[in-house]
């Protein structure tokens, strides 16, 4: 994963669900009950601004997974079909859920789930201004790490 | 004549044995660390996490040092908004219009998504 959500997180919030997570560790004597709290809807959302954000540069690339299906095609498609004054604009986030974790060396990966409104504008030469919207289900992976 | 031991006697040393181990094994960490542990302050957290991986690099560190850097970064992790975040997208699937990551067709445009 080579992507950074610029900005979006090292906040030092959490005692909540870390607390309970820390204290469930603390009293158990089995190997460590690996409790991790679900992404926080304030990353998930910071993602996908960063998503749009890079689409409306045309910069997709490092947001964009290595198993990303038609990934390079993506990519390809942009000078031919993407007017070049287009802007995505969000419109909402909704439903964000954790589907899975992993603890991994030094991070913990999560597959996160949400639907996303947004909206295409652009100035067409012939017919004007023009705006189309758009809503699915956007799957994506949050790698949080503890620098070391 | 030889005694052997008792069934009874190994038992119990077996036992004894047996609830010794995590007495051994957890053993208690620096006081700083637990320290920020308790206080559960992310900045805190993190710097001895740094500061506790840099040495576990050195040839001479104990278990003490790499325990303390995992409950670190446990503790790191287990704060929902602490740590570095980074983020890529798998899939997208349409629900209703435009699927703007739709390689044939990402800005929606009529007549097969090409600009004229």
């Amino acid at each position: 994963m080579k992507t950074l959500l610029a900005g979006v997180l090292v906040v030092a919030l959490g005692v909540g669900l870390g607390s309970a997570a820390l204290a469930a560790d603390a009293t158990d004597p089995a190997p460590r009950a690996e409790l991790y709290p679900v992404v926080d809807p304030s990353i998930a959302e910071a993602f996908i601004r960063e998503l749009l954000r890079r689409w409306n540069d045309r910069g997709l690339d490092e947001l964009l997974a290595e198993d990303f299906r038609d990934r390079q095609r993506l990519l390809d498609a942009f000078p031919h079909s993407v007017p070049p004054n287009a802007r995505l604009r969000l419109l909402g986030i909704s439903g964000v859920h954790t589907l899975a974790q992993e603890r991994v060396e030094g991070a913990l990966v999560s597959t996160v789930s949400a639907t996303v409104h947004a909206q295409i504008e652009y100035e067409d030469p012939q017919q004007g201004f023009q705006r189309r919207e758009g809503v699915g289900e956007y799957i994506f992976r949050i790698v949080r790490r503890a620098p070391r | 004549v030889p005694q052997t031991p008792r069934p009874r006697a190994l038992l119990a040393a077996l036992l004894l044995g047996l609830f010794a181990l995590p007495a051994l094994a957890a053993a208690p960490l620096p006081e700083q660390v637990q320290a920020a542990l308790d206080g559960g302050d992310c900045a805190e957290l993190m710097r001895l996490n740094s500061e506790y991986w840099r040495a576990l690099e050195q040839e001479e560190a104990g278990a003490e040092v790499r325990a303390a850097a995992e409950a670190l970064e446990h503790a790191i992790l287990a704060q929902p908004l602490c740590g570095r975040a980074d983020g890529e997208l798998v899939q997208v699937r349409r629900q209703r219009g435009v699927n703007f990551f739709d390689h044939r067709n990402p800005a929606g445009l009529p007549g097969g998504g090409q600009i004229r």
